[in-house]
């Protein structure tokens, strides 16, 4: 619940930046995902990250691909998957890659083009994962455990 | 792989974000998107990474009560598994039981010895069946997968469907080794099997009728000459047995059937304790299996008792009409009176031999050496009870079983 706290308060900071400017419409936005954080309980990790998106959008590339992988963390803190030392390695690298993936695809000025590369990516991914599934099972399908 | 309602829920908002990107044209919501690809992409990773873990982790160990059983009755198992999970994962284990089998594995439990399930299976056709191993059903928030574990570890033990009912009314169809067991009016005229002709075959034993349904010569196999070497019952001692004794039994009884493999190239094989069958060897198992069997030869905890024996008056009344003629015999073996005394007499049935020796060490409940000795004149067979040299005491009193005979070796 700490490093919830503490990664839904990043969101905020992140999302008001300077107290001085703010607009009706990120009062709006913070309030519905700090009341999502402290009123929510059933479906409440999936329901903070969809409260915390539109404060993304609205804080622009940089500072929104930051609130997402805060969101990502809240998301997986609450589901107890950040729980142990051994899933924080592999967290930190998806927020590195998740970075610099942001920074590539800020270059282009429009949406269609890194749309349409990151839906080729998730496909030769989503075909890498097949084949490893594959073999993963004919392998215990197959042979003895390892002992 | 499947995704998982989290999972979809994700995949359902990258979908809308890229559409109101595309629509609006606003690079932060392509971030968005991208950010949430790459986080499923990161997800399914772990994901597929913690399932060969757990997968890899796994060990199942499982137990019958009964390897060697009648066609359609029932077995309990008792399967326990352990695996090791790690954070957020699930697994959910669950037995694929025999091809043949019919019965409902459920998923195992959380028990002291880690997860464990007990059902029971009845195998519906006989001969040697193996259990097609193990279902690993993981899940995580996001992803949930099914692994089979099909190792030859992941399918023991094996078990042994003795066929029932069959040997009446079967018609000589099949190849060599098909097993009828046709009774004549006449003690020893029975014929066990048919198979081709072999040169220098008697003439006289020629079936002639099968030969020309066949197009081929088949002789008939009399049940009195068929197999060779007697029937071994090993009646394996109760756990709590004292050690010396049993190995000096376990050693005995394993030189025997080595014995009866030197001398005949095979054996056939009965392991019971008390009333409970524990495994059948047929002639074709080979020699290696049987010293295999012969080597795991350990006392055992038993499962169920009989504590109930015919007395004097009854077991002589039904020897005496025994004695009879077959068709009295064919009408006696429907009154088997135990699960036990069935399963003994059918696994006799099998063996095709006329003569059975019981080894034991004869101590504690012996009424399933009574319910033997009958099951064995019921089945028409000359039954010895041996005793070790050791336990020659117990001689005089193996005396009221009235076997064919007694020998201490």
């Amino acid at each position: 619940m700490r490093r919830a706290l503490l990664m839904a308060g990043g969101v905020v900071a992140l999302a008001v930046p300077d107290i001085l400017s703010l607009g009706i419409m990120e009062v709006l936005l913070i309030s519905v995902f700090i009341s999502a954080f402290f009123l929510i309980r059933e479906e409440r990790a999936f329901c903070l990250l969809c409260a915390g998106i539109p404060s993304a959008i609205m804080a622009g590339p940089v500072r929104g691909m930051l609130i997402m992988i805060l969101l990502t963390g809240i998301l997986l803190t609450e589901e107890g998957l950040l729980s142990e030392r051994r899933e924080l390695p592999g967290y930190i690298a998806f927020s590195g890659v998740a970075a610099l993936s942001a920074l590539v695809f800020g270059i282009f000025r429009h949406a269609g083009l890194p749309l349409i590369i990151i839906g080729v990516l998730v496909a030769g991914f989503a075909l890498l994962i097949r084949v490893s599934e594959y073999r993963l099972k004919w392998r215990y399908e197959h042979e003895e455990p390892e002992i | 792989m499947e995704i998982r309602r989290p999972g979809m829920g994700i995949g359902a908002l990258i979908v809308a974000f890229a559409g109101y990107s595309l629509i609006i044209d606003e690079p932060a919501a392509v971030i968005v998107v991208i950010v949430l690809s790459i986080f499923l992409m990161y997800r399914a990773v772990i994901f597929q990474r913690y399932s060969g873990e757990v997968a890899a982790s796994l060990s199942v160990i499982r137990t019958v009560d009964k390897r060697t059983l009648r066609q359609g009755a029932a077995a309990r198992v008792l399967s326990t598994a352990s695996l090791s999970l790690p954070p957020g994962m699930q697994a959910e284990v669950c037995d694929l039981l025999p091809p043949v089998a019919e019965g409902r594995a459920p998923v195992y439990m959380p028990s002291e010895n880690g997860l464990s399930a007990s059902y029971e299976l009845r195998l519906m056709a006989p001969g040697e069946a193996r259990f097609a191993g193990v279902r690993l059903r993981l899940s995580d928030t996001f992803f949930s997968d099914t692994i089979l574990c099909q190792g030859e570890a992941f399918r023991l033990p094996a078990m042994r469907a003795i066929p029932y009912g069959i040997a009446q009314d079967a018609d000589g169809y099949g190849t060599y080794g098909t097993e009828i067991r046709k009774r004549g009016f006449l003690r020893g005229q029975e014929t066990y099997s048919f198979r081709p002709y072999r040169r220098g075959d008697d003439l006289s034993m020629v079936d002639w009728k099968l030969s020309a349904k066949r197009d081929s010569f088949m002789v008939r196999e009399p049940g009195r000459i068929s197999g060779g070497s007697p029937l071994i019952i090993i009646d394996l001692p109760e756990t709590g047995t004292d050690e010396n004794s049993a190995l000096a039994f376990f050693t005995l009884v394993g030189g025997v059937v080595e014995g009866a493999l030197d001398a005949s190239g095979t054996c056939r094989v009965l392991i019971i304790s008390g009333a409970n069958l524990i495994t059948y060897l047929s002639p074709e198992s080979g020699r290696d299996k049987f010293l295999l069997e012969m080597s795991r030869l350990a006392p055992v905890v038993r499962q169920s008792h009989l504590f109930r024996m015919p007395g004097r008056a009854v077991m002589d009344a039904r020897r005496r009409a025994l004695k009879g003629v077959a068709p009295l015999n064919r009408i006696l073996q429907g009154t088997a009176t135990t699960a036990f005394e069935v399963s003994v007499l059918d696994a006799m049935a099998v063996s095709g031999t006329g003569e059975a020796h019981l080894y034991s060490i004869y101590r504690g409940d012996l009424s399933h050496i009574g319910q033997t000795v009958l099951a064995a004149k019921r089945a028409g067979m000359r039954i010895l009870l041996c005793v070790s040299r050791h336990e020659a005491g117990v001689a005089e009193k193996l005396r009221e079983y009235r076997s064919d005979g007694i020998e201490v070796i």
